[in-house]
């Protein structure tokens, strides 16, 4: 038989039992005969894939989707066989959540998951097919990094704890230059400083450490030369490097540039504004009064075009009044009209005091050019009597500018620095020390 | 590319704040309107204002 995809030779091996799996040792993809899997993949969705043939019967294949689309492989429509490309075997481990695929589907310990570490790929020469014994559970008697939480340093870096585990050694494919036997169990502890992952692992006579580097997905399908595109990444692997993180300082320092920029520009603004109290006017209205508008003074607004405060002081008390007023230009006869509400209750109810409003109110009226002006006010109220004075302030800075552009710079470091707490919940939910609890940090 | 953009933003922002308290930009609506009569000096009911966007409170708890 040959590799539907490149013409190779197939091998037979049998990974670990009486099901013999055909492999592609160039390019790593593997056939499965109907029956051969563990994993029922009937509820796929089907489109045809012209370009194979079946290396068992010849056929027409299809490409079956499977995992709400996370997985594509290739069926057979004549045999029922099916073809993985390299790689698709290990995403459908994860999405099955199954560790050992072959055998038959009906067999007891199918469902049974087995140890984390899976076996070893590639075109081995030797199979073993003891049964491994059932790996010993973690607890804090037989895994203090859990509490200890200890920091390892290694060339300046400094490498977090991240798990300690004991994985059993399931199969034994391929050479190595050391004994391998199935049943070998070690003490396994990873720490990690991304993109960095430090592994020390230890059995009954040495102690290894081996240091490892995230790569990117892409980076790997290029180096190996491979057809297509790598499988999306899922989850967040112990070593990978937070992409949020890495711009989050130089963020959150322009944050603190700009935000000093505002203040600044805002303590410049009140140094050198005028302030200037330009009308200050009292005004009365009594019940019954024909005509309840009145007019202030001519005054005059000197400088550049600039804001103007309005302040009304009232004699109000469990009372309201809404003030309609029209600020006129003596000259060209140009208004800006405004209006201003302003209430003041208050009481005693159940043993508390409470207040609602205040006898009193301002508005800022926006860019006015200099000129000669009076204003018109309007006011309308239950109260009988009510007296109200009028002051005006020109060039007055506000607050609540530079506080508005600190609240819109500031959104943008947080979002940065959430999207950041959450790519690390991920990446340590997985580990000995999941973030939403935290322990303590000793040096080793 | 995220600094990048943020650094734009800020650039902006800042330059708006700026501006704000330079011109008096930020402020009470008003509703701006010409050929105010002369005659209002002298009697304020000829010229009715257009703004009326608040309403009578009664308030109290």
């Amino acid at each position: 038989m040959n590799c539907p995809r490149c013409r190779a030779p197939l091998e037979a091996h049998k990974p670990g039992g009486a099901v013999e799996v055909d492999h592609c040792p160039a390019c790593y993809g593997a056939f499965f005969d109907a029956g051969e899997l563990r994993v029922s993949l009937d509820k796929g969705t089907a489109k045809p894939a012209p370009a194979l043939k079946c290396p068992r019967c010849a056929a027409g294949m299809e490409t079956l989707s499977v995992y709400d689309g996370m997985l594509e492989l290739e069926r057979c429509l004549g045999c029922r066989g099916f073809w993985f490309d390299a790689g698709e075997l290990q995403a459908l481990r994860r999405l099955s959540g199954i560790e050992q695929l072959v055998g038959e589907p009906d067999e007891p310990e199918a469902e049974e998951k087995k140890p984390a570490r899976s076996a070893p790929r590639g075109g081995g020469k030797k199979a073993a097919s003891e049964q491994p014994p059932a790996p010993p559970e973690m607890s804090r008697q037989n895994n203090p990094d859990e509490y200890a939480a200890p920091v390892v340093k290694l060339e300046g870096r400094s490498y977090e704890h991240f798990q300690t585990s004991m994985p059993v050694t399931t199969h034994v494919l391929g050479e190595f230059p050391w004994v391998a036997k199935v049943g070998d169990i070690a003490r396994m502890r990873d720490f990690v400083s991304p993109p960095f992952l430090l592994s020390n692992e230890v059995s009954d006579d040495e102690s290894i450490w081996t240091k490892g580097e995230y790569v990117q997905p892409e980076e790997v399908w290029e180096a190996f030369k491979r057809p297509g595109a790598p499988l999306r990444p899922i989850g967040v692997g112990p070593a990978q490097p937070n992409p949020w993180s890495e711009q989050l300082g130089a963020v959150w320092t322009r944050f603190v540039l700009a935000a000093g920029v505002c203040v600044a520009a805002y303590m410049f603004a009140s140094a050198g504004a005028q302030e200037k109290t330009v009308l200050d006017q009292q005004f009365e209205l009594i019940a019954g009064q024909p005509e309840r508008s009145r007019v202030s003074g001519i005054f005059e607004l000197g400088g550049r075009t600039s804001n103007l405060e309005v302040s009304i002081g009232t004699n109000l008390d469990q009372q309201w009044a809404g003030f309609s007023m029209a600020l006129i230009n003596e000259d060209t006869g140009a208004a800006l009209d405004f209006g201003m509400d302003v209430s003041y209750y208050h009481g005693y109810e159940d043993g508390e005091a409470w207040r609602e409003g205040r006898p009193y109110g301002t508005a800022y009226l926006p860019r006015v050019p200099p000129g000669r002006y009076y204003l018109r006010i309007e006011p309308e109220t239950d109260r009988p009597h009510l007296v109200y004075g009028v002051r005006l302030r020109r060039d007055v800075p506000l607050k609540r500018v530079p506080l508005l552009a600190v609240g819109l710079l500031l959104f943008f470091p947080v979002f940065m620095s959430i999207r950041s707490g959450s790519f690390e919940a991920q990446r340590w939910a997985e580990s000995d020390h999941p973030r939403s609890g935290s322990g303590g940090e000793d040096d080793e | 590319m995220m600094t990048r953009l943020y650094t734009l933003f800020a650039a902006a922002v800042c330059a708006a704040c700026v501006w704000a308290l330079y011109a008096g930009a930020w402020g009470t609506q008003a509703d701006r309107v010409e050929g105010v009569p002369k005659s209002v000096r002298d009697n304020p009911g000829t010229y009715r204002s257009h703004y009326s966007t608040y309403r009578r409170h009664y308030g109290g708890k």
